[in-house]
């Protein structure tokens, strides 16, 4: 039954299947390349290994070499304290989360609206539309960040009201609402979607508003969630538009909360210790969302 | 088929049987041309004598006597007959109708003659008031289009567009203050031209890049292919090669700037203990040599796990019959790297290399963090460069120029790995 199982897992194998290991050259080539491979996983793990000693020792310790670690570890828990006080995480969390769920909740709307109409519904001047977007696509937002910058400074549309932006919720949220490569993902979603949903739909009597609210939204659950997750993701981990845009600490992101904790010149186990806190949304989240993560980061490479 | 039966018994017909036929062909076509399929009866009845066998119908069914029935006198026993022959379902319909038309001969009348054809409905009627709705319900979906791209349409405007125009028509002016800016013309560009400080900029962009097309395509696939293969913690090492990607670049480059510290970090701590008596001193981030491929280090470890899950992606589509063929003419491992898996990756390797590329040429935060473009600005890379232009020396238009080569940049690697990728279509 074993060796069964062996087999079946065998049929995926390229380059080592079972009878090529009884080849002993090829055994001594799978198990240095494993080897290897296994050391270098653990290398790049071994950061957040000496970011958390660091976190966890004392003050004198933490300038002393690796032998002298070992010799006298001891652990000490103040430090986590100390930047906890040092700094307003509360706030920085809750800043954090309210910008990039919002924009987050923005983006879905947007994009999955968008998509639809591009889908379904094909609105006038299509093509024109289709390549303006495909064109934002192309373009890095380091480019677009200076007149960004001096539209937030002195916000208006079409002159009627004028607003410094600067410094509020609105400067981290509203640049990240246009994100044209959601929009793609979702029509390559509503592509395939047979056509048949939204024409039971009419028949049984509803409206076409209807139909995208009740009808298609419940429908691409899957795909809304991996790309919640994945921007959630990047506007929690974004630092150059926030660094831009907010210079008072009651506003900072968590991200650039920490960033000032290192340029105030704090001494190391503090700084550590500030950054496994911050770190711990990003490690929970993994455990949590491990395979829409990875399914989601695999989906929007693909579609490039 | 009904023409075909026709055809068949045609010349043994009575006329019995003919005005049974055109009795049902009469019902089955109702208002529609009753002489059509008659044509092709070998005896062809006029179309007076249809009108006759009609009339001999009428006739008959006044009278309320024919064939059989006229022989029995009691009533009871003409009701029961006529319910009493039934044909059997299994019949075909040929048959079916061979027969009825044998009871008729004998003048059995049949109760349920099988119908040929079903009855044809009529189109509905195109009224004037379907076309309204038609006419509604597509400009219902037509606003409706409208409505829902609306929202994006702004936000683009306002958040991408706009901004896009704005970067090249600041970039032709120069800012006293960040409120009064003059039109000055080229000379933003020829300044920028003219500026050591941007080529070196641009060159530290280029060799970060290179290293990362070396090392982080590379080493990814030599890690891929063994996890893939792996018959023990193949997801345990996929995670643990994953994580660094999601990390936050802040808290990543804040982390690395401490392992890399010159006297204290863990980098050259580690080292010390294979040169014992001898303490190793690596500047890696003071050192203008050594400063980019540190900071090289860093991206790579933070996007090896991003390139392993797309490899192995791509390695899950390779067909298995290569291999087993491959395995059957004696290959070694590392032919068949090279003859089956490295091909058919191709398209998957050039995706990795170029949003390596173009993720590699925007980087900001690592080289921000870490070392600011230190010592003496050989880390400054063109994004860097470009933030402290406009935001430390508020030299807002010269910052705008240096986007415009930017973005020019990056759309010129953008359109080659599309023309790459077309071309490679085409091929196929």
């Amino acid at each position: 039954m074993a060796n069964r199982k062996f087999l079946q897992d065998d049929d995926s194998r390229y380059l080592f299947p079972v009878y090529e290991l009884k080849d002993k050259k090829n055994r001594l080539i799978y198990n240095v390349w494993g080897i290897i491979v296994a050391a270098g996983a653990i290398i790049t793990s071994l950061p957040f290994l000496w970011m958390l000693l660091t976190a966890i020792l004392p003050q004198g310790l933490i300038f002393a070499p690796v032998a002298k670690i070992a010799s006298d570890f001891s652990v000490d828990l103040s430090s986590f304290k100390k930047a906890w006080e040092l700094a307003p995480f509360g706030l920085y969390f809750f800043n954090s989360i309210l910008v990039a769920g919002s924009v987050v909740a923005g983006q879905i709307l947007i994009s999955a609206m968008a998509a639809y109409s591009l889908s379904k519904l094909k609105p006038p001047m299509y093509q024109v539309i289709m390549a303006l977007l495909l064109s934002t696509i192309m373009i890095p937002f380091e480019t677009i960040a200076i007149p960004l910058y001096l539209f937030m400074r002195d916000f208006s549309i079409a002159g009627i009201f004028k607003l410094n932006l600067i410094n509020t919720y609105w400067a981290l949220i509203l640049p990240g609402l246009a994100n044209a490569f959601n929009i793609f993902i979702f029509k390559s979603f509503f592509d395939k979607l047979p056509n048949d949903f939204i024409e039971a739909a009419r028949v049984d009597g509803y409206g076409e508003t209807e139909i995208f609210f009740r009808i298609i939204l419940p429908i691409s659950r899957s795909i809304i969630t991996v790309i919640a997750i994945l921007n959630f993701v990047t506007i929690w981990n974004s630092f150059f538009w926030p660094l831009i845009v907010t210079n008072e600490p009651n506003i900072y992101t968590l991200m650039l909360g920490i960033y000032k904790i290192i340029e105030e010149g704090q001494p190391w186990n503090i700084v550590m210790a500030a950054v496994t806190i911050s770190m711990v949304p990003t490690i929970l989240g993994f455990i949590f969302f491990q395979k829409q993560i990875m399914r989601g980061v695999l989906f929007t490479t693909l579609q490039e | 088929m009904s023409d075909d039966i026709f055809g068949k018994v045609g010349n043994e017909l009575s006329e019995n049987a003919i005005s049974g036929m055109v009795e049902e062909e009469l019902r089955s076509h109702k208002k529609e041309d009753a002489s059509l399929p008659i044509i092709k009866l070998k005896l062809a009845p006029t179309a007076e004598s249809v009108v006759d066998i009609a009339k001999r119908r009428e006739k008959r069914e006044k009278s309320q006597v024919s064939g059989f029935q006229s022989l029995s006198s009691s009533n009871l026993a003409k009701v029961n007959l006529v319910n009493v022959i039934k044909l059997p379902d299994t019949l075909s319909q040929t048959q079916k109708l061979k027969k009825v038309f044998r009871y008729r001969r004998y003048g059995m009348q049949m109760r349920d003659v099988p119908q040929l054809r079903r009855e044809s409905k009529p189109l509905p009627e195109r009224r004037k008031q379907d076309f309204g709705k038609l006419r509604r319900y597509r400009a219902q979906k037509k606003r409706l289009g409208l409505g829902l791209i609306m929202p994006a349409m702004i936000i683009f405007l306002l958040f991408s567009w706009m901004p896009i125009f704005k970067t090249f028509s600041i970039a032709f002016q120069k800012f006293q203050t960040i409120n009064s800016a003059e039109y000055v013309g080229l000379s933003n560009f020829l300044n920028i031209l003219s500026d050591a400080k941007f080529w070196d900029a641009c060159l530290h962009s280029g060799i970060l890049s290179a290293i990362v097309i070396v090392l982080g395509t590379w080493l990814p696939l030599f890690l891929a292919l063994y996890i893939y293969e792996a018959r023990h913690g193949s997801s345990l090492m996929k995670v643990l090669y994953f994580i660094p990607f999601l990390t936050p670049a802040v808290p990543a480059a804040i982390l690395w700037k401490w392992m890399y510290n010159q006297g204290f970090g863990v980098i050259n701590s580690l080292l010390s203990l294979f040169t014992p008596g001898h303490q190793v001193a690596i500047g890696w981030l003071t050192n203008p040599h050594l400063v980019l491929l540190s900071i090289a280090i860093v991206f790579i470890w933070k996007n090896t796990g991003w390139a392993i899950l797309i490899y192995m992606a791509g390695l899950q589509n390779i067909p298995k019959n290569l291999f087993e063929d491959a395995a059957l003419n004696g290959a070694s491992v590392a032919s068949k790297i090279k003859n089956i898996i490295l091909p058919s990756l191709v398209p998957v390797i050039m995706a990795v290399v170029f949003i390596q590329i173009i993720n590699g040429m925007q980087v900001f935060s690592e080289v921000y963090i870490m070392t600011n473009g230190g010592p003496v600005g050989s880390s400054e890379v063109i994004a860097t460069y470009m933030y402290k232009k406009a935001f430390l020396y508020m030299d807002i238009g010269y910052a705008s120029g240096v986007a415009v080569f930017f973005l020019f940049l990056l759309v010129t690697i953008t359109l080659f790995r599309m023309n790459l990728s077309n071309a490679r279509k085409a091929a196929k």
